[in-house]
């Protein structure tokens, strides 16, 4: 490890892990340190949505132009984190077509390509939706895994130099007659300091606790957003309400399972560590779900989560406070040389807010660099290196070579470092297509520890049985993988809780009935591995 | 319900091993009995489980139970609190003096839960539980689960209730009856 970065950015969800690649791309030396595993925090607790800007087109123009733009962009350099299934925009007869019109002329203003189909023709090619729909509009909102694309940045962030220090939780700030110089950390091996020339805080909620310890006061709005995920795609479209942005609006179609969100609550900063969905989101989720697609009231809910927005709170309720990138130079706002603060913002304005924080690391540190994230293709991205009969193990049949090409997929061009010869190439997770070799590549390469860390790098138990069928293989290959068979066991246990966490706000029906049989199967903690 | 009629001294609802074990205890006491079970295949015991190493099947066969399999009992016919006969999703009207309800809890469809409460999924007879669905479960994953000691309402005699009304000649057995004892496994 370097003595002193150039720039040391603490928070390793996608802002962060978007700032580090930045900061390397430009050759600085450059640290990423995150208190748990990347995206542990809301990158890895949202819709999964790459916004067309559509949404914001009426209400936010900057903001929806700013989507569109980083829209286009990542569909190039993060092709194998984005699944283009465009998106409408659905008006119900309670609407009218009043702010279809409006909705319109601003997505064109604002550059996004909205076109206005016959509701009849859309009602044939998506059966799921609300039949009674009286208009629709399709526009090029897409499906993004947040997961991917913070791992994909990390790993290009790596491969250009930069470091990354995980599950290393930052403790204070060194200071220097008043500037801030560096962090002190806290990890498994005790405390340590780690001297930056320029901090930047990219902890999304969290900044506001963290830049209190540099005497800087950021007046920040926990906004709690709740949301669902069902058991399968209900449609392979994104499907929003045309109307004024509110509560359950938006479903996503993620991988083999839909996402239905969001709700927007303030919460008390105390409980943003630990985020439970109520009864109440729940309802309200599932009141407006069914607006969109009717079936929902039918379809089987496999989980319940949260995320939180952090908003720069001025005033007002969380869907009126600012949702627009907030830039902090703490130099000259609060006098706190060394300092700066990315915030706000959204998923798919993730570069762009990394490039607006490089611009002003560089100009910090007299760098004159330019910003060259929107061009170059992510790892694993890079389509010209994407070699797929080479990682193929040809005498497999079709059925085993599934992972494989789940992998190729998921990982693109990194799939090259897969052994999928041998027992490689054995499923582990059915629904993801989760192999033996993506499990050995990904403690080797995000240093996984657990199930959960191992969910986040692979999807595996993310899909419809969400680990019923395979948890239980997964936990003994993970310990057999890492060299700790006794952990097995361990493994197994948290993985259920966490997952039991995501279903009791959804407790009836089929979700009931999996929970009767995930008890009988798994309900022993004294469980014989 | 037009349907092809048969007459039994008891039909037992529910190929499980309740329903199993009721349709075997009234067949060695000479009894007529009609076994119908949703599945195609009847779940046989764990070998060595009392006494029986290849499960109760093949004794349902030597007794002389009918077992009507891949079928339903989807309603009944009531003469008052006195239940005359089912029908089936198969068309069968089975007529008994006595039924018995093994149906099971939520896995095997004897109760169905909506976000709205739980209910018997034939009869709609009367369930003990909490309204509150925050009741229902406990955060711990490995504590045990309230959910699972849900039943239906029984006298002393384990007979169902509807509407507050006690059945004279319907009985409920297996998981059905909830309660602390059959909770857990």
């Amino acid at each position: 490890m370097i003595k002193e970065y150039d720039v040391i950015i603490v928070g390793g969800g996608i802002t962060g892990a978007c700032t580090a690649r930045d900061c390397a791309l430009r050759g600085l030396k450059t640290l990423l340190i995150e208190r748990e595993d990347l995206c542990d925090g809301a990158s890895g607790r949202n819709h999964g949505l790459l916004h067309s800007g559509a949404r914001y087109a009426v209400n936010d123009p900057e903001g929806a132009r700013e989507c569109i733009r980083e829209n286009l962009i990542l569909k190039k350099i993060a092709s194998n984190c984005v699944e283009a299934t465009g998106g409408l925009f659905i008006s119900l007869p309670e609407d009218g077509l009043d702010w279809q019109a409006k909705f319109v002329t601003k997505c064109r203003e604002a550059g996004i390509d909205a076109r206005i189909l016959d509701p009849e023709k859309v009602k044939r090619e998506v059966p799921a939706v609300n039949q009674s729909i009286i208009g629709a509009v399709s526009v090029p909102d897409a499906s993004v895994d947040p997961f991917r694309l913070t791992d994909a940045n990390a790993l290009d962030a790596v491969r250009h130099g930069a470091d990354i220090l995980k599950f290393c939780s930052v403790e204070d700030f060194v200071r220097e007659s008043g500037r801030v110089v560096g962090v002190r950390v806290r990890n498994a091996g005790g405390t340590q300091e780690i001297r930056g020339r320029e901090v930047v805080l990219a902890a999304g909620i969290w900044a506001a606790r963290l830049a209190e310890k540099a005497g800087v006061h950021i007046s920040m709005l926990p906004s709690k957003g709740s949301l669902l995920v069902f058991g399968h795609r209900v449609a392979d479209i994104v499907i929003n309400r045309c109307r004024k942005p509110s509560n359950a609006d938006i479903i996503v179609p993620d991988d083999a399972v839909s996402v239905l969100g969001t709700t927007s609550d303030k919460v008390p900063f105390e409980d943003c560590d630990d985020m439970r969905v109520t009864a109440a989101e729940v309802e309200v989720l599932l009141k407006e779900g069914v607006q969109l697609v009717p079936s929902l009231a039918h379809t089987r809910i496999i989980r319940a989560y949260a995320g939180v927005r952090p908003l720069v709170s001025e005033g007002g309720d969380g869907r009126s406070a600012s949702r627009g990138i907030v830039l902090l130079d703490h130099e000259t706002r609060d006098g706190v040389p060394g300092l700066i603060t990315i915030t706000g913002g959204k998923l798919t304005t993730a570069r762009l807010m990394a490039e607006m924080t490089a611009d002003l690391v560089c100009s910090k540190l007299g760098v004159n660099a330019k910003c060259r994230t929107a061009q170059l293709p992510l790892t694993g991205s890079e389509t010209a290196e994407r070699k797929v009969s080479k990682v193929i193990d040809h005498k497999l049949g079709n059925k085993a070579q599934e992972g494989t090409l789940a992998a190729v997929g998921r990982h693109g061009s990194e799939s090259l470092k897969m052994d999928f010869k041998g027992p490689g190439a054995e499923l582990v997770c059915e629904c993801e297509q989760v192999t033996r070799a993506e499990i050995a590549y990904s403690i080797k390469e995000f240093g996984v520890r657990n199930l959960q860390d191992l969910r986040r790098h692979t999807r595996i138990g993310m899909g419809t049985c969400q680990g019923s069928h395979c948890v239980r293989r997964a936990a003994e290959i993970l310990a057999e993988e890492l060299g700790c068979p006794d952990r097995a066991g361990e493994f197994l246990n948290d993985y259920l809780q966490e997952r039991w966490k995501g279903m009791t706000p959804v407790l009836w029906g089929e979700t009931l009935r999996e929970a009767e049989f995930m008890r009988n199967r798994y309900g022993r903690k004294d469980y014989e591995i | 319900m037009g349907g092809k009629t048969m007459r039994f001294d008891t039909v037992v609802i529910g190929g499980g091993r309740a329903g199993q074990e009721a349709a075997l205890t009234r067949a060695r006491l000479g009894k007529k009995v009609c076994l119908v079970s949703a599945g195609l295949t009847l779940h046989v015991l764990e070998p060595g489980a009392e006494g029986h190493p290849y499960g109760l099947l093949k004794n349902l066969a030597d007794e002389g139970v009918t077992v009507l399999r891949g079928d339903v009992v989807t309603g009944g016919n009531w003469d008052g609190m006195l239940l005359r006969e089912v029908f089936t999703a198969n068309g069968v009207d089975l007529q008994a003096d006595e039924f018995v309800l093994a149906t099971g809890r939520f896995f095997s469809r004897g109760l169905v839960a909506d976000m709205n409460g739980i209910r018997e999924s034939i009869f709609g007879a009367d369930v003990d539980c909490p309204e509150d669905r925050s009741l229902w479960f406990d955060s711990d994953f490995f504590a045990p689960q309230p959910f699972e000691s849900f039943g239906v309402k029984t006298d002393g005699n384990k007979r169902i209730s509807i509407g507050g009304n006690f059945a004279l000649n319907v009985y409920a057995a297996g998981k059905i009856l909830g309660g602390k004892y059959n909770a857990g496994k």
